[in-house]
């Protein structure tokens, strides 16, 4: 995945002081975050208290951050430091020890849907989401839903998703954000007048 | 630029995709203006759907996971520029003084090593200038012709100068990395492990990434900024 210019350039920012940038690495990565963090903690509200622990670590750490790495790659050691320094701390074993391995997919899934969590209504409300945003992914062009598979599924780059279907990387970049730009209506719509949670959630 | 390429550049941007000067112009729009952050959230809850990740939310009287980490860093010191160091820099260095400085102690260092290896390894410094270094060929371009009586043992005195060439041009790979993956490979592990499933994600190589570092903010970065510290 070639994160790296943008999340660069927000990076700098922070270095500069700018806390503001901070906050879209933090928007754009923590359900990823959360997401590897799972594999360790046993409660989702562990795994967000961790992966809080290890979004402020990362930002006290951001000075000595020089890009040699991508920014994700960064910070997922430090996510994954952090619980396991959580584990040790709160005497706690990981996740796959305590759950039926034969059965491994299933569970993740289970553990992952678990985030969505702690209020009916919340629960309800990540659903919708989640039916809204894949009925809308159905009702694209073909070639739009291709392109954005590849690209948030795949994590594949704008050239190597080019060649994997046969067009211009402009072409591409256009696909892709129509496809989003779709999505973003649909949601929009879905969700008018509920659009302060809808924010709080993205 | 009217708002479909405004937005349109906004999703490159979000996927790593634009080139750097348009890059940094669209992110200075997206710091100042709260409807394209609002869309930026947007995106990565779309993606975290794609992908089903889980969907954080405000819940149990708590702030969501970014308001709090937000507002945990508005209680930090803000990081100011001069908090990030040159690469080479010593703590607490800040005039153009002290980096003089730096570089003649560095220069000193380079002639004592330079004349040590004469006055110990005169025969061997012939054949190291057939080795393909840069300093090798420097140590061999300002080498004495070899001294009868003064020989060591070729292979011990060639590795010795070796040690030395290394301590102060670049880490040897061995030093600088032991046991670690080449940067590029463990940025594209990283960025397919999410896409991997559970077994195959604990496989040897995450654990090699992860498992090679200290409780805390241990990363590759750091460890590479301790080499520069120790050079």
């Amino acid at each position: 995945m070639s994160d790296d210019v943008s999340d660069l350039v927000l990076v700098q920012r922070v270095q500069a002081g700018e806390k503001a940038a901070f906050d879209l690495l933090v928007r754009k990565y923590q359900h990823r975050v959360v997401k590897l963090v799972m594999r360790y903690m046993r409660q989702p509200a562990d795994a967000e208290d961790v992966a809080q622990e290890a979004f402020i670590k990362a930002y006290r750490a951001l000075p000595q951050f020089r890009g040699e790495s991508a920014f994700y790659t960064w910070l997922y050691r430090i996510a994954i430091n952090t619980a396991k320094n959580a584990i040790v701390s709160r005497a706690r074993s990981p996740v796959e020890y305590d759950l039926d391995l034969q059965n491994t997919e299933e569970t993740y899934d289970l553990q992952s849907r678990l985030a969505d969590h702690d209020t009916p209504e919340a629960l309800v409300m990540a659903e919708e989401i989640r039916t809204v945003v894949n009925q809308a992914m159905e009702a694209l062009p073909e070639d739009l839903r291709t392109a954005i598979v590849l690209r948030e599924l795949d994590g594949q780059s704008y050239e190597a998703i080019a060649a994997t279907m046969d067009c211009p990387v402009g072409t591409v970049r256009s696909r892709i954000f129509r496809a989003r730009e779709a999505i973003d209506r649909r949601l929009l719509q879905v969700f008018d007048g509920g659009l302060g949670r809808l924010e709080e959630l993205a | 630029m009217n708002e479909t390429e405004r937005d349109s550049q906004l999703s490159a941007l979000f996927d790593g995709e634009l080139a750097a000067d348009p890059a940094a112009l669209v992110t200075r729009r997206l710091l100042k203006d709260p409807a394209l952050r609002a869309t930026w959230g947007r995106y990565a809850l779309i993606g975290a759907v794609l992908r089903q990740e889980p969907l954080l939310q405000p819940a149990g009287g708590r702030a969501d996971l970014a308001d709090r980490v937000r507002l945990s860093v508005l209680a930090e010191p803000a990081l100011a520029p001069a908090a990030q160091p040159p690469v080479f820099a010593q703590p607490g260095a800040g005039s153009w003084r002290r980096g003089l400085t730096g570089a003649a102690l560095a220069a000193s260092v380079a002639a004592v090593a330079v004349l040590a290896l004469r006055w110990q390894a005169p025969v061997a410094l012939a054949p190291m200038a057939a080795q393909p270094s840069q300093f090798t060929t420097v140590v061999a371009a300002n080498s004495t012709p070899p001294q009868s009586g003064s020989a060591q043992p070729e292979p011990a005195v060639r590795t010795g100068v070796q040690d030395v060439a290394h301590s102060y041009t670049t880490p040897r790979q061995s030093q600088a990395s032991s046991a670690r993956l080449p940067a590029p490979l463990v940025n594209y592990v990283v960025a397919h492990s999410e896409y991997a499933s559970p077994g195959a994600r604990l496989s040897s190589l995450s654990a090699q990434m992860s498992g090679s570092m200290d409780p805390d903010v241990n990363t590759h970065e750091m460890t590479k900024a301790e080499v520069s510290a120790r050079r």
